[in-house]
């Protein structure tokens, strides 16, 4: 098991649904975790913009079959570094979390 | 346990439980909240019955191949065997563009489901080898259909694992 790891940067709330949703699948389109969030385009963009930045997440275009206004699917999917930044940032909020159970 | 921009932290007190400004009920609710997107998501993806059918339809198409042979010793396989296989990989990927899920893993049942249908898809087209050596070849029709319920039911199947495996992630 690795080591707690408070990231801030994965902590802002949204981006924390956004990587906790990217951890259960190998790759999700931006259309479907826009759609589980209820966020706009441009606010899940953003998001996923600071992300891309620190290299935790990375997009893929390709090619959809169901839309025939040019647009392309954005398959979203988090990177070695980011999977790994976001357990290790789990484990953080587990300790957090458990130290007031162990207070009770 | 580390915190990101510097800060350290060698052990966790009741006084100290505040961890880039987050409290233990705020990290209790952040870890909550990540169960239930979980389970929004699962509601979110539609079940791509089309697809379900479509791997269906392969399976049947598989068995009927068996009428393109002819058993015995002058046996030769069909030479169009492989189309449906092929045809199976490319309405899985289909379905994943459909669903905008691309899995990680299936879970333990949606694998023993594929197994199983591996092994009652080749029992069938044996079967079928059969009712064409007994010259009984209007009979692969129920064999077909038998295949044809039993890859979508198998498809269901392992669609329902992975989906659980997603709600729990």
């Amino acid at each position: 098991m690795g080591e707690a790891h408070f990231d801030e940067i994965i902590h802002a709330p949204w981006r924390l649904r956004i990587c906790g949703l990217l951890n259960r699948v190998d790759q999700l389109d931006f259309a479907v975790l826009r759609d589980t969030l209820s966020l706009s385009d441009s606010a899940l963009s953003k998001q996923i913009k600071t992300l891309e930045e620190v290299g935790y997440v990375a997009s893929r275009k390709a090619a959809s079959t169901n839309r025939d206004d040019a647009r392309r699917l954005t398959w979203l999917s988090l990177t070695k570094q980011g999977r790994a930044a976001f357990e290790a940032h789990i484990r953080a909020l587990q300790e957090i979390a458990s130290s007031d159970a162990g207070h009770l | 346990m580390s915190c990101h921009g510097g800060k350290s932290y060698d052990r966790l007190s009741t006084m100290e439980n505040n961890i880039g400004g987050v409290s233990a009920s705020e990290a209790t609710v952040a870890l909550n909240s990540l169960s239930t997107d979980g389970d929004r998501l699962v509601r979110q993806v539609r079940i791509p019955w089309a697809s379900l059918a479509g791997l269906g339809a392969c399976g049947g198409w598989y068995v009927a191949n068996s009428l393109a042979t002819t058993p015995g010793a002058s046996y030769l396989p069909s030479g169009t065997g492989w189309i449906p296989v092929v045809g199976f990989f490319v309405i899985l990927y289909l379905a994943q563009r459909d669903t905008g899920i691309h899995f990680r893993a299936m879970g333990v049942p949606a694998n023993i489901a594929l197994l199983g249908l591996l092994v009652l898809l080749w029992g069938l087209y044996s079967v079928s080898l059969g009712l064409i050596a007994f010259n009984l070849r209007w009979a692969v029709v129920i064999t077909s259909v038998a295949a044809f319920v039993a890859t979508t039911g198998l498809a269901g199947l392992a669609w329902r694992s992975a989906m659980r495996r997603l709600r729990h992630g």
